[in-house]
């Protein structure tokens, strides 16, 4: 699941990630088990909190006797949480940052796995803390084509793939190689047409 | 006189029009079903000499093997061809099944890339044979993604094509079984290690191909 980044609601439905949030965010943060929900949740309760209570606030001035009076500071504080939210938010980015390198595998593997195409990037030890931001930092970074060898896609990190859309234009077969090594085959072959047990269509 | 002269001057036409290539014999299948086995036996009838080595490790022919010059002689006719024994095909190469045959980590991994490059070059090769004998190992499910897209894209091709059942000699070996799953392909019973039923492999081939 995901969760939105500004205004801090669980978004479960893919699609909606790719609209963007109700709040008109488009930044989310996975977050993968309970315990990051959680997490993020006491992390997101005061921006919230703030929001409901600006909301509250601007509700309670619309009942109000000076309503007329009430309604522009309503207006201000309905619009503050928003504002104020931001440095809030920015608060936690850096926790965010944490949670959206997470489900990049920190957790699933005990071994990270250093992509060739990265490595040659990154001098000295490998450091998985900085491996998201390296990875990111070359582009986006696709590996440039050289860097495969046999493989057209190639499974880095668990979630992250490498894409040689090169020969995927070509009708070479399709070949993967997944972060431990193994390689699966798509052969590019025609396939005969069986209408039942060793009945061949014509 | 004039007959013969005739006759020269329509075998020299025949000679530019007609005259075959060496044809180009491609040995496919998947892995340790015995096509370089079946690859020796044939080049050592013909040329007196082997092709390629054999293992019980799967991939172990990871590029293509070429023997040229091999002349096949049936009916009065001589079939030259060019014999090329394929890497098998796989649809998944996991060096861990090297590993359980002693070879290191290493060596397995290695191993997968080189056997994984084959299959690429042996696919690649279809656009080159101008025949094909699928080799099919009879204890086996014939009917498997690798056994079916490869003949579907021969066919496609239209690369005439034999199917060889082979290791009829082991128990639990079942043609009928291959019969049934390619009804529309001609099918010759094999034992590549034993030499049994090769005269009608050649045979096939001769009738077939030439």
């Amino acid at each position: 699941m995901h969760q939105c980044l500004k205004c801090g609601r669980i978004i479960t439905d893919v699609a909606q990630i790719q609209e963007g949030c109700e709040c008109g965010s488009q930044v989310f943060v996975f977050i993968k088990s309970e315990s990051h929900v959680k997490k993020r949740e006491t992390k997101s309760t005061m921006s919230l909190m703030d929001f409901e209570k600006g909301k509250d606030e601007s509700e309670k001035g619309k009942d109000g006797a000076t309503q007329a009076a009430h309604a522009e500071t309503a207006h201000e504080s309905h619009a503050e949480p928003r504002v104020q939210s931001s440095p809030q938010i920015q608060s936690t980015v850096p926790h965010a940052e944490s949670l959206i390198s997470s489900p990049l595998a920190k957790d699933d593997e005990k071994k990270p796995i250093r992509p060739d195409s990265v490595a040659s990037s990154a001098q000295g030890d490998f450091e998985e803390e900085k491996w998201d931001e390296i990875w990111l930092a070359k582009g986006g970074a696709i590996s440039a084509p050289d860097a495969f060898d046999l493989e057209n896609i190639r499974q880095v990190k668990k979630g992250v793939y490498e894409v040689d859309v090169t020969a995927l234009a070509e009708e070479d077969p399709l070949v993967i190689k997944d972060e431990l090594g193994v390689y699966y085959v798509r052969l590019p072959f025609a396939e005969i047409k069986y209408s039942g047990a060793g009945a061949k269509k014509s | 006189m004039a007959a013969n002269v005739w006759t020269r001057f329509i075998g020299f036409i025949r000679s530019i029009f007609f005259r075959r290539k060496k044809l180009r014999l491609g040995f496919y299948g998947s892995t340790n079903v015995g096509k370089t086995t079946l690859a020796n036996r044939i080049s050592l009838d013909m040329v007196g000499e082997p092709m390629g080595k054999v293992s019980p490790i799967p991939h172990e022919t990871r590029a293509v093997q070429q023997k040229e010059h091999v002349e096949l002689k049936a009916g009065g006719y001589t079939l030259s061809m060019n014999l090329l024994d394929m890497p098998g095909i796989a649809v998944k190469v996991d060096f861990r099944d090297f590993m359980e045959y002693g070879l290191s980590k290493g060596e397995s991994q290695e191993r997968a890339k080189e056997a994984t490059r084959g299959i690429i070059e042996a696919v690649k090769w279809l656009q080159n044979v101008d025949a094909a004998l699928v080799v099919l190992d009879a204890t086996e499910d014939p009917y498997n993604q690798v056994n079916v897209t490869l003949l579907g894209n021969l066919e496609a091709r239209s690369i005439p094509l034999i199917i060889v059942a082979n290791k009829i000699d082991l128990p639990g070996a079942n043609t009928a079984r291959i019969r049934e799953a390619f009804p529309d392909y001609p099918v010759v019973e094999i034992s590549a290690m034993t030499g049994e039923n090769m005269e009608k492999l050649y045979d096939e081939i001769a009738i077939r191909l030439i």
